[in-house]
């Protein structure tokens, strides 16, 4: 505000200068300029006119004073357009000898010249003019000056300080925008921070599970095989030793996928890529769910097969868990559809290669192959946006039964293969999960 | 002047039967100073000279010419002996003790440059040049115009030719570039230097300065005593000699000899139609 200030006071002080000088040159220029004009034509003046008469003198040296007539004619005698003077001349005792009389305003500008003849003085001329409309224009050059001064001043004021102060504004809102960008860049790093934490804290967990994994998988095994025994040593068991068999194998089963899942998204291999065709790849995974008889499944593939490089074995894994989730999401029956289509797509360099953009091509992305999209849609009941954003991450899940690690593993594989997987969901009209894979061949 | 010792002299000369053109017998020498309107000057000088032939102890100065006015101030405040004047005197002039007495007359005329190819002017052409829509001679050399002062008694002449006249010549008294000669020899004189100059003068003054013009007729009559005697000539000038208390008896003596016959035969020589001829 200090600075603020001091500028203002600054152009304010220059502004005042640079007016009061103008203000002050107008009337000042223009009567000493005029003063100067109207000091050199009397001078002229007085000078002709003495010359004129000294000749009319010298005709007659003694006896010039009686021809008054001739000699107010004379002094009558005015240039046209000049200014309005008195004329007089006066003998040696200063008595007027004839004069030409015109009312002036005064204060009064006087000349006098020397009447000679043969070189003695006999008389003067005297010739007066008002200074009256020379200080009356001196006053309208003053009020200009003042008009063209206040001018000055608001020009030399205001426009410095408007362009001051909208530069001020502006370097406020960059500095606005500077603090709002390095706050979001602060949140981002605090984010990154937070997820290479939690990562870091998911591997040890996963380290930790995968060890316990390992290790509960014998005693699962053991149990199954246990299972398996009791129901094949007593067929005549009583129907509720059936069930409850059947619920102790069904657990073991659950126990032993879950294992699996903590098993797999901790330890993803590297991706062995070969050229697959779709529709095996489809038909292979769709041959190992089980799809209920509720569900109308409808599959669409293109008549010309084509195929992508994958790793068969994970993008199988990726279809069935695809497929299972849209199943449990329709309980009472829907339709499943999955389709596979070659698209038009770009790769994005400045992602690393990871990120595929399938939008129209734009000038910043460098052209690339077709690629294969693969797109399972349910009729179910939808994500809840507020879910859309945690669908990937690791242990969110809104199912009663597992541990919410199936999407997060099938984004992991897809990734590795050089894919990418997209969802687009309405609550109430189902949802679509679209696995982009590169083309094979 | 030697007043004192011209006194008794001029009563002498005064008392004397006929005494005009009797050559003075006096010793010392009179002086007589006379001046004032410029066209008489020239006739006065060749009075003056006859006179002092016949009266050796006379001397006439004259002074250039002071105008009417001038001369009169000059006679009533002392400085000239008598005056010669282009106009009667007016009322205050009479009242300081100014007599004036008519001398001659002698036709007022327009004059040109010698070298202007114009014999003769009309009222309607004075009209148009003074106007200002003539500005050329028939030939197409320029003309230039030669002014008097307003107060002068030839402006006042040039008014009266006509009601247009009049307005001509206020117009020519508001245009740039004209010539203002301020006494009748300066006038004369403008007219005979500049090249295609018209101005006006008299017969009398054109012919006693020998003026190198030329004097227009007027409407084709020819500017002459006889033309103003018998009233074809219109315009003149009338010559007065203004007398004051003071004027000394040897000035009155000149200006008896001045009306004698000799001396009306001089005024008539050189165009001026004697008072007491006509």
């Amino acid at each position: 505000m200090n600075d603020r200030n001091r500028v203002i006071r600054i152009t304010t002080a220059i502004a005042g200068a640079v007016a009061v000088v103008v203000t002050l040159l107008m009337p000042l220029g223009y009567f000493l300029i005029s003063y100067r004009h109207m000091t050199g034509s009397l001078e002229t003046e007085a000078e002709i006119n003495s010359r004129i008469i000294s000749e009319l003198v010298n005709a007659n040296p003694d006896m010039w004073r009686y021809e008054q007539v001739r000699l107010e004619e004379l002094l009558a005698r005015r240039p046209s357009g000049g200014a309005q003077e008195t004329r007089r001349l006066l003998d040696l005792d200063g008595k007027t000898v004839a004069e030409s009389v015109t009312p002036l305003t005064p204060p009064l500008l006087r000349e006098t010249r020397d009447l000679k003849a043969a070189g003695v003085t006999v008389g003067r001329i005297e010739i007066s003019r008002s200074l009256f409309p020379l200080l009356a224009g001196t006053g309208a050059a003053a009020l200009l000056g003042l008009g063209i001064g206040l001018t000055v001043f608001v020009t030399l004021r205001v426009l410095p300080l408007r362009a001051v102060f909208r530069a001020e504004e502006e370097l406020c809102r960059l500095n606005e925008e500077l603090e709002l960008k390095v706050e979001e860049r602060t949140r981002q790093l605090a984010e990154a921070q937070d997820e290479l934490v939690q990562r870091e804290k998911l591997a040890l967990l996963g380290m930790i599970a995968a060890g316990m994994g390992n290790e509960l998988r014998n005693p699962l095994g053991v149990m199954s095989n246990a299972v398996y025994f009791l129901q094949s040593v007593q067929p005549d068991a009583t129907e509720t030793v059936k069930e409850y068999l059947e619920i102790i194998r069904e657990e073991i089963d659950n126990s032993q996928r879950i294992i699996s899942d903590l098993l797999d998204y901790y330890r993803i291999t590297t991706p062995r890529t070969a050229v697959v065709p779709v529709d095996a790849l489809i038909g292979e995974s769709l041959a190992r769910c089980s799809i209920p008889e509720n569900i109308r499944l409808r599959t669409e593939t293109a008549e010309m097969p084509f195929a992508v490089r994958v790793d068969s074995i994970q993008m199988g894994q990726v279809l069935r868990n695809l497929v299972t989730n849209a199943v449990q999401a329709m309980p009472d029956g829907g339709s499943l559809r999955i389709r596979a289509r070659k698209v038009q797509g770009t790769r994005n360099e400045e992602r690393g290669n990871k990120d595929l953009n399938l939008e129209p091509r734009t000038s910043n992305l460098e052209p690339c192959a077709d690629f294969v999209e693969i797109s399972v849609k349910d009729t179910g009941e939808g994500i809840a946006p507020e879910n859309m954003t945690k669908l990937f991450q690791p242990l969110f899940t809104t199912k009663s039964r597992g541990i919410g690690l199936g999407l997060a593993i099938s984004r992991k594989l897809i990734e590795a293969n050089g894919g990418r997987i997209e969802v687009k969901s309405c609550l109430g009209d189902g949802t679509t999960f679209t696995v982009t894979l590169p083309v094979g061949g | 002047m030697k007043q004192g010792a011209v006194s008794l002299l001029t009563i002498m000369l005064a008392v004397l039967p006929g005494g005009v053109g009797i050559p003075s017998t006096a010793s010392a020498e009179t002086v007589l100073k006379t001046g004032g309107s410029g066209f008489g000057l020239g006739v006065m000088e060749l009075l003056a000279e006859a006179y002092e032939k016949s009266h050796p102890g006379v001397r006439v100065t004259i002074v250039p010419s002071l105008g009417s006015s001038g001369g009169i101030k000059a006679l009533l405040n002392g400085s000239l002996d008598f005056a010669v004047s282009g106009r009667p005197l007016k009322e205050d002039e009479k009242s300081h003790g100014g007599n004036a007495m008519e001398l001659a007359r002698t036709p007022f005329v327009f004059i040109v440059n010698g070298k202007v190819n114009k014999h003769d002017i009309t009222t309607r052409e004075l009209e148009n040049i003074y106007s200002g829509r003539m500005a050329a001679w028939p030939g197409g050399a320029p003309l230039r115009l030669v002014l008097r002062p307003k107060t002068e008694t030839d402006t006042a002449i040039i008014k009266g030719i006509s009601p247009a006249m009049e307005q001509a010549m206020e117009s020519a008294f508001a245009r740039e570039g004209m010539i203002m000669a301020m006494t009748d020899q300066d006038s004369a004189s403008a007219v005979d230097r500049v090249s295609g100059a018209l101005g006006s003068g008299t017969l009398t003054q054109v012919l006693t300065e020998k003026r190198p013009v030329r004097i227009l007729s007027l409407n084709g009559v020819r500017p002459s005593i006889k033309g103003i005697r018998d009233g074809s000539y219109p315009l003149a000038k009338t010559l007065y000699l203004v007398t004051s208390p003071k004027t000394p008896e040897a000035a009155r003596q000149f200006i008896a000899f001045i009306g004698s016959k000799a001396g009306r035969q001089i005024l008539s020589k050189y165009g001026n139609l004697a008072a007491e001829a006509r």
